[in-house]
């Protein structure tokens, strides 16, 4: 079984996305997991949303193309985009290198209704491996 | 021997004279213009020409990464852009001059209206036939606020004649003419900005299939302004700006209208024969083409039907077929397939997803991404995919939907098989050959009937869904 390093310093989500405070209250950068940029392999480019987009928890707001697939980035949590990591527009590969560093993917505002109780801890996340299949 | 007068020779006139000379008509075209009409002079042949030259210099820019070294510069010229579609457009326009000498066909150059109901005038000639084909085509829309003036804001007409190519432009029109000039010009090296009325391109296309196109058009560099209907272009400043009511929404070096087409039923003695049209100008047709006047019959753009050149050659042939007492086919416009030469081409037939939604079908989707094909990572375009709606009780294809490389030609998979109300199965088990992109046809409807040889298992998808498809 291949590991995945999952830091215990953000949340989760069960598309493997995970969501990290920023500082700024109800600011939240989103990436996806190191087992994601995994599967996904050579990321060639990602398709951000527009700053303002309103995005919706179970709703795709992105996409991610990579060399075997082109997937939907379904979005964790509902909320407002601050910004899209304009890194990407010319470096996608920084999700492969530094998925959960530089390579995060969008910086957005919670909801004031927004509940992160249904995301899961890096704890919970890195057990899900457990029952899936490692990478091919 | 019956004979038939033809009003315009584009691809429904001349195919019309040319099917009905071999079928043993007396033959009169007649057109102002040389034959082969919008499609052979302005429309699909003269940008194809580019699109190739264009599809060439993207593969040249790329060399490295197929492993080729150029030295040198690389540069498109738009004079000898336009000096190979002049040649080919020359050649081709030949060869339908010879087609009408081989079958016989009486050539009249000049203007024809219709007198009355049975008679064509043209130059000082009349013309008495059995029967008349109103095959005049159709025109650039551009409505009077645009201020088209042919140099600074053109159509797609004017465009083929610039002497020499803008900076930037702005294109208003989301259509096919829209989204095929903003790749060929971004590939010149124009700065491009699309001002849509909709919110998406190719609005006609499966929305999956536009999905990527604005997305390959975003990665290029192409700006595509939505929801954003232009009402006026006037000169300003160095070029041209874009109008919505009193607000200035886009400015560039010059414009190209490509807001649709509108048909040439004007100033044809239309009202002498007693024909009518509807709002849009269309000659108002049954489905066997004829008009109120029986014996006159329009095809191709001139019945706003379809807009299509090979829909148009299609039409004239039944239209052809039935004043020759001959037996027809009905055109079935359902599976006429669309074919848009964009950058990824786009390919597609029959019913869209939200078509099929409309009309209360039940049905099922299978989607193939064409980069999981071999063929695709060696021609280095990996963007696309193929998608086919099926019916879910029945197993009837419903339509295909193709993006990327060859999508124009893997169509006519989806097309034959939705003209012979075929069923997914008999794709199924039609082999396909290794390593083509018509694999992803396959590929894409073994996705809807289950499971496809490629694709992760499909019970695994929910575990696994970052792997999901988009």
């Amino acid at each position: 079984m291949t590991s995945f390093n999952i830091p215990d310093d953000r949340h989760y989500h069960e598309a493997h996305l995970w969501l990290k405070a920023t500082g700024v209250p109800g600011e939240y950068d989103v990436g996806i997991t190191q087992f994601a940029q995994k599967q996904l392999g050579k990321i060639l480019f990602v398709e951000l949303p527009v700053t303002g987009a309103t995005i919706a928890a179970g709703e795709p707001f992105g996409a991610v193309e990579s060399n075997k697939i082109v997937s939907d980035l379904v979005s964790p949590i509902s909320g407002t985009v601050l910004e899209g990591n304009a890194l990407l527009r010319n470096a996608a590969h920084l999700v492969n290198e530094d998925c959960y560093g530089q390579g995060w993917i969008v910086r957005v505002k919670l909801d004031p209704s927004a509940d992160l109780a249904g995301l899961l801890t890096a704890e919970i996340y890195g057990s899900r491996f457990a029952r899936i299949s490692p990478a091919r | 021997m019956k004979h038939l007068a033809i009003l315009g020779g584009g691809p429904a006139g001349y195919v019309a004279a040319s099917h009905a000379a071999a079928h043993g008509a007396r033959v009169t075209l007649i057109d102002a213009k040389p034959l082969g009409g919008t499609c052979l002079h302005q429309g699909c042949i003269p940008t194809k020409v580019l699109v190739e030259s264009c599809a060439l210099l993207e593969k040249f820019k790329r060399a490295d990464a197929f492993g080729l070294k150029i030295s040198g510069e690389l540069s498109a010229d738009w004079a000898s852009l336009k000096g190979r579609f002049t040649e080919i457009v020359s050649m081709l326009g030949d060869g339908i001059d010879q087609l009408m000498a081989d079958r016989d066909v009486t050539c009249i150059r000049g203007y024809g209206r219709l007198l009355d109901r049975s008679t064509i005038g043209v130059n000082d000639q009349t013309v008495s036939p059995d029967a008349i084909l109103i095959c005049t085509g159709s025109r650039p829309k551009a409505q009077p606020s645009f201020n088209v003036d042919g140099a600074k804001i053109g159509t797609s007409d004017d465009l083929l004649n610039w002497s020499d190519l803008p900076a930037s432009i702005l294109i208003i029109g989301s259509g096919i003419i829209a989204c095929e000039f903003a790749c060929i010009l971004d590939t010149l090296g124009v700065d491009v900005t699309i001002v849509a009325s909709g919110a998406r391109l190719m609005s006609s296309a499966d929305k999956d299939v536009s999905v990527v196109l604005q997305r390959q058009m975003r990665k290029r560099g192409i700006k595509v302004i939505f929801n954003s209907r232009i009402t006026s272009l006037s000169h300003g400043g160095s070029g041209v700006e874009a109008f919505c009511e009193e607000k200035i929404i886009a400015t560039a070096e010059r414009a190209l209208v490509a807001v649709g087409r509108e048909p040439n039923s004007r100033d044809i003695g239309l009202e002498r024969a007693g024909i009518s049209v509807n709002d849009n100008g269309d000659i108002v047709v049954d489905d066997l083409y004829r008009t109120d006047v029986p014996d006159i019959y329009a095809v191709g753009d001139v019945n706003g039907r379809s807009g299509l050149a090979h829909a148009a050659s299609a039409q004239a042939k039944q239209a052809v077929d039935h004043a020759l007492g001959r037996r027809y086919t009905m055109v079935r416009e359902r599976a006429i397939p669309v074919a848009v030469f964009t950058n990824p081409e786009i390919g597609y037939v029959g019913r869209s997803e939200d078509e099929a939604k409309q009309d209360d079908l039940e049905y099922v989707v299978g989607k193939f991404d064409l980069r999981a094909l071999g063929r695709a990572h060696a021609l280095g375009e990996i963007s696309g995919f193929v998608k086919v709606i099926v019916a879910k009780d029945t197993g009837h294809l419903l339509g295909l939907h193709a993006i990327g490389p060859h999508a124009s030609e893997i169509v006519h998979e989806g097309a034959l098989v939705i003209q012979k109300y075929g069923k997914a199965e008999g794709m199924r088990a039609t082999v396909h050959a290794h390593p083509t992109i018509a694999e992803a046809v396959l590929e894409a409807v073994e996705d809807a009937l289950g499971q496809a040889t490629h694709k992760p298992l499909s019970n695994k998808r929910q575990a696994n869904d970052v792997l999901q498809y988009s």
